[in-house]
């Protein structure tokens, strides 16, 4: 069975989603309520939903150089807030950095102030968009490069607030999260019917691209 | 139409400290390099070999991998006229842009050069560098840098302008002036072939400034990219 391979962070992996919250965390594997497995359902194709909550731009794109492409796999990646970061320490080790980290008081004090210290004296809009588009263009050449069939979404409230470069070469579906309809059991995330919602988005170009 | 080559780089694309940029001011202990690159510089040497109508050499003094991404990204390339050739510098430079179009820099050398705190960039080689800029370069490389994250992100500004270049039908060639690329990279992430570590020879000794390559290493360089060039 050919695959569908889904990238992205919790609103990919389906975070708060009934069978994806488990005592006040995100479960162990992701939601097959989640966009991405109604998407491939509606394909007729295996899911692999590599969704990781907290992922940022960077760590996506790590993570996709890192994953074996058949020929005819389909590539759908939900692009993140281009607020996050991470440092990469090795294969398999990164830290993260996320904005709402710096006063999270379930985070580790150690990172709380390793997140503040980046955005207090690191960060800047201009600098995290143009590097997130940096990364958009590569994966897109990287897979163009395989042969495999790769689609970008993004985010349509980021995508809104900032304007892309005249060097972009990706064609970036804005997406709308739905975050107007009940979310899900978290209160934070994308509810059952906001992923319905963006399964059928994604399905629509999908189609379309044909 | 007039044939054009398109350089880019840091301060070893720039030609600094060669005999026309290096201003050396005897009340000081440094000198200065001139707003604009060096006619010794391996471009222009190449562009003389190749029979190039017009060397455009974009290099700057202290640019990171990024920076020269952005530089490339940023210029009007034609195809029809236009061979790009980019060399590619020490993975452990990064630069911050700034919303209002500015950048920062952020170098080893200048937690390391604390006796000098000399700052070697185009047109302010003697700026100082001020204790608070020591110190957050040093918070930089001690809390956001590492080895493997530099290699990565360089891996991803070189195969983008590859791709971003040749999808756009403009020639171009890639050698980076970095000896860790050659060992530390990942063949499976990116062919040797795209990016030939190509370094200058210290034999061949160094400019007024006492550490970048002289005209002879610039030349020397421009006929190894020339030889590499036309076997490929």
């Amino acid at each position: 069975m050919n695959r569908l391979v889904a990238f992205g962070c919790s609103h990919t992996y389906g975070e708060g989603l009934k069978d994806c919250w488990v005592n006040g965390k995100a479960g162990k594997l992701p939601s097959k309520y989640a966009w991405p497995q109604l998407l491939a359902d509606r394909l007729k194709r295996k899911c692999f939903n590599k969704g990781m909550e907290g992922a940022s731009n960077k760590f996506i794109w790590h993570k996709i150089l890192n994953t074996e492409f058949a020929d005819k796999d389909i590539v759908v990646i939900l692009w993140t807030y281009y607020n996050r970061t991470c440092i990469l320490e090795n294969k398999d080790s990164f830290q993260r950095i996320m904005v709402s980290d710096v006063d999270n008081p379930f985070r580790p004090e150690q990172e709380r102030l390793f997140a503040k210290n980046y955005y207090e004296n690191y960060y800047t809009d201009y600098d995290v968009v143009t590097h997130s588009i940096g990364y958009f263009n590569h994966i897109k050449s990287y897979l163009d490069n395989l042969k495999v069939k790769n689609f970008h979404l993004i985010n349509k409230e980021p995508f809104a607030r900032h304007p892309i470069p005249e060097w972009n070469q990706v064609v970036l579906h804005p997406i709308d999260l739905h975050f107007d309809l009940p979310l899900a059991e978290d209160n934070k995330h994308p509810g059952e019917q906001a992923h319905q919602l963006v399964s059928d988005h994604v399905y629509s170009i999908i189609d379309q691209s044909k | 139409m007039q044939t054009r080559l398109l350089a880019y780089g840091c301060s070893n694309t720039f030609g600094e400290g060669l005999d026309d940029v290096w201003h050396h001011d005897p009340n000081l202990k440094y000198g200065s390099n001139s707003m604009n690159p060096s006619r010794y510089a391996w471009p222009r040497e190449l562009g003389k070999l190749m029979n190039f109508d017009e060397v455009h050499n974009h290099a700057e003094g202290g640019a990171s991998n990024k920076k020269i991404w952005l530089n490339i990204l940023q210029t009007k390339i034609d195809p029809i006229t236009d061979t790009v050739v980019v060399q590619w510098t020490f993975v452990a430079r990064w630069t911050i842009f700034y919303d209002d179009g500015s950048s920062e820099r952020f170098l080893p050398n200048d937690i390391d050069n604390k006796e000098g705190k000399m700052r070697m960039s185009k047109g302010m080689a003697l700026q100082k560098i001020k204790d608070e800029k020591t110190n957050r370069t040093e918070a930089w490389y001690g809390n956001f840098h590492s080895d493997i994250d530099a290699i990565l992100d360089t891996y991803c500004r070189i195969s983008h302008i590859k791709h971003y270049l040749d999808n756009k039908g403009v020639r171009n060639f890639h050698f980076i002036n970095d000896k860790r690329w050659a060992w530390q990279s990942d063949s499976q992430l990116i062919d040797p072939k795209i990016c030939k570590c190509l370094l200058f020879k210290k034999e061949h000794g160094v400019a007024l400034d006492g550490m970048h390559p002289s005209r002879k290493a610039h030349k020397k360089y421009a006929q190894a990219i020339y030889e590499h060039m036309r076997s490929s």
